[in-house]
């Protein structure tokens, strides 16, 4: 029996976030645009859904008089982007 | 990128795994001190050598007060880098902190090494040269970088059998090992990716 994947992130931009942040400590949101070549508004919406499931947490502050907003992927996420790959390995392994 | 986009499992797969070769050196933090420190201990090393050995100066050990270029530099660069970095990673706070130990150690180490007149002292710095380049090799999952560590270690014991001008020499041949050469190398695979 499969695991059905999890529909928050089975998204291209919202597993890519995902990718980006569970190898790192926490990154800025300028840094995941850049990597992920997205845009502004885009990764916004997707990232406020990763933080409206608790997937991620999202800081939000000021340096240099700039508004800084800095993500970071809670225990949570990690066990959900555990279990995504775990499914994806399962699908794939039964496909060979 | 595209985000409601249908996509299978294995784009699912390598997506993962394209982001997370993205990170992949990000993990290294700031490396350009390996070049800093190895470049200027290497050549205070041979001009210490030829002032000893060649020269004869009484004084030879004067050289070492140019190490104070590399900590201007390291604090230079650690306010820039602090200015501009935008990704914290575990790897890098790992290596901030095992680099504030040993450069303390460093310091600690010159103070015990003047007042027992040298006696074997290089050898000692080799060793903490081992430690910090192999460590941080496992960190970065950097071969070189882990080589250099075990060659340290190996000159170290080498160096301990001959006299202090020599012993110079193999401090320097401990730095090239340790830290030029993996220093260059890892600098070449950040500019390749």
């Amino acid at each position: 029996m499969f695991k059905e994947l999890d529909p928050i992130l089975h998204s291209q931009l919202r597993l890519a976030v995902m990718s980006l942040l569970i190898g790192v400590k926490e990154a800025e949101f300028t840094f995941i645009r850049e990597k992920t070549n997205s845009t502004a508004g885009n990764l916004s919406v997707q990232i406020q859904k990763l933080k409206d499931v608790g997937y991620v947490d999202v800081t939000k502050q000021f340096k240099d008089n700039y508004p800084l907003t800095t993500c970071k992927i809670t225990k949570k996420g990690i066990n959900a982007f555990e279990d995504y790959v775990k499914a994806l390995q399962q699908y794939l392994q039964v496909k060979k | 990128m595209q985000n409601e986009k249908e996509f299978t499992a294995q784009e699912s797969l390598q997506l993962i795994q394209a982001m997370i070769n993205k990170t992949k050196l990000q993990v290294a933090g700031n490396t350009s001190h390996f070049l800093i420190w190895g470049w200027l201990a290497f050549i205070i090393c041979i001009a210490q050598y030829i002032l000893l050995a060649w020269m004869h100066n009484e004084h030879h050990y004067y050289v070492w007060i140019f190490i104070w270029i590399g900590v201007f530099f390291e604090i230079r660069n650690a306010i820039r880098y602090k200015k501009k970095v935008k990704v914290h990673t575990y790897i890098g706070d790992s290596m901030k902190h095992l680099w504030t130990g040993l450069g303390i150690t460093f310091s600690v180490t010159a103070i015990v090494c003047v007042t027992s007149h040298w006696i074997n002292c290089l050898p000692l710095f080799i060793i903490l040269y081992a430690v910090g380049t192999f460590v941080s090799g496992c960190f970065l999952q950097f071969t070189p970088l882990k080589i250099g560590g075990v060659l340290c270690w190996i000159i170290a014991i080498i160096a301990a059998n001959f006299s202090y001008d020599l012993q110079i020499l193999f401090t320097a041949l401990a730095l090239l090992v340790s830290y030029i050469i993996p220093g260059h190398l890892l600098r070449n695979q950040y500019q390749h990716q």
